[in-house]
């Protein structure tokens, strides 16, 4: 068992559906809610690199396919979270049931997401050339990053 | 439409009766109240609704230590945008939730707030005003 550490809730309907968190190695873990137990909310998670959790935050990636198809072998877990403690149990991928899982079709909208929301992040400062102004702000629509802040760049990258 | 106000405004106004008594701070000071503003909800049935539709997570587990989350769970997710709702009947924990209900909310049925990451995600802190009679079932 490991203690891991909540980062971001990406949706949220009476309590946290999904949500992401990390380990003391900086592992990170996709969580889908599936089942409330007396002791806590049951999530199933799976380790995640950064770049499959940009594409599922970018809409690209369905959500049943994070589980089905990890990574790596053994990146599936049993989440319990209850107030903010979370701890993380490996589970086979022989009982990962069907009731644990998305159906197909979930991919995140994250263009509804509010300016507050702050998924775990770095800061880049870019200097894009004029020329790839279109072809960035695709890119940034692709991957989910927050459009206003990004907006704000590209309006100062404008501007030089 | 949604109207910003301020929860004491609002309760010397509607005088409302809520469904629950609600912990400190509850709802929240700033508050939206809708007036014939339509909301989305998930539903147990395909074609029909019931009370335990509109029972929050607090109201259905009353002996849990909530913590801070306890002024959410005292209150009722809504979503706005049809589109939404439908995604998130494809998550697992509402592998046994199979309808839509649109409702359309008025002043005297409670207030609601902007929560959660999405600008579409509500909470709404409902009075005992409220009447489930008009309500309808989307098809799915």
């Amino acid at each position: 068992m490991r203690q891991l550490t909540h980062t971001a809730t990406l949706e949220y309907y009476d309590v946290p559906q999904i949500l992401t968190a990390t380990d003391a190695t900086g592992t990170r873990y996709l969580c889908t809610l599936y089942s409330q137990e007396a002791d806590g909310y049951r999530y199933l998670g799976v380790q995640i690199s950064e770049a499959r959790l940009m594409a599922f935050i970018g809409g690209q990636l369905d959500l049943r396919e994070a589980y089905l198809h990890p990574e790596v072998d053994n990146a599936l877990y049993i989440v319990n979270v209850e107030r903010e403690r979370l701890t993380a149990t490996v589970l086979q991928p022989s009982e990962m049931t069907e009731a644990m899982l998305p159906k197909a079709g979930y991919f995140f909208d994250a263009t509804d997401l509010t300016d507050e929301t702050n998924p775990q992040t770095d800061t880049y400062q870019l200097e894009v050339p004029a020329h790839d102004r279109i072809t960035f702000s695709t890119l940034i629509s692709r991957m989910g990053w927050n459009a206003s802040s990004i907006g704000k760049s590209l309006r100062k990258v404008a501007a030089l | 439409m949604l109207t910003p106000y301020k929860i004491t405004d609002y309760i010397n106004k509607y005088k409302p009766e809520w469904t629950c008594t609600m912990p400190e701070g509850c709802p929240p000071d700033d508050i939206l109240v809708a007036d014939k503003h339509p909301f989305f909800r998930l539903a147990k049935q395909t074609d029909a609704y019931s009370a335990d539709d509109f029972k929050s997570y607090a109201e259905a587990d009353p002996l849990r230590n909530w913590g801070s989350q306890l002024p959410l769970a005292v209150g009722l997710s809504l979503i706005e945008g049809e589109a939404k709702a439908r995604r998130n009947l494809k998550l697992p924990m509402f592998r046994n939730y199979h309808g839509i209900i649109a409702l359309t909310l008025n002043p005297t049925d409670g207030v609601t707030k902007q929560t959660g990451v999405h600008h579409s995600h509500f909470t709404w802190w409902r009075t005992s005003a409220f009447q489930m009679s008009n309500l309808k079932m989307l098809a799915l």
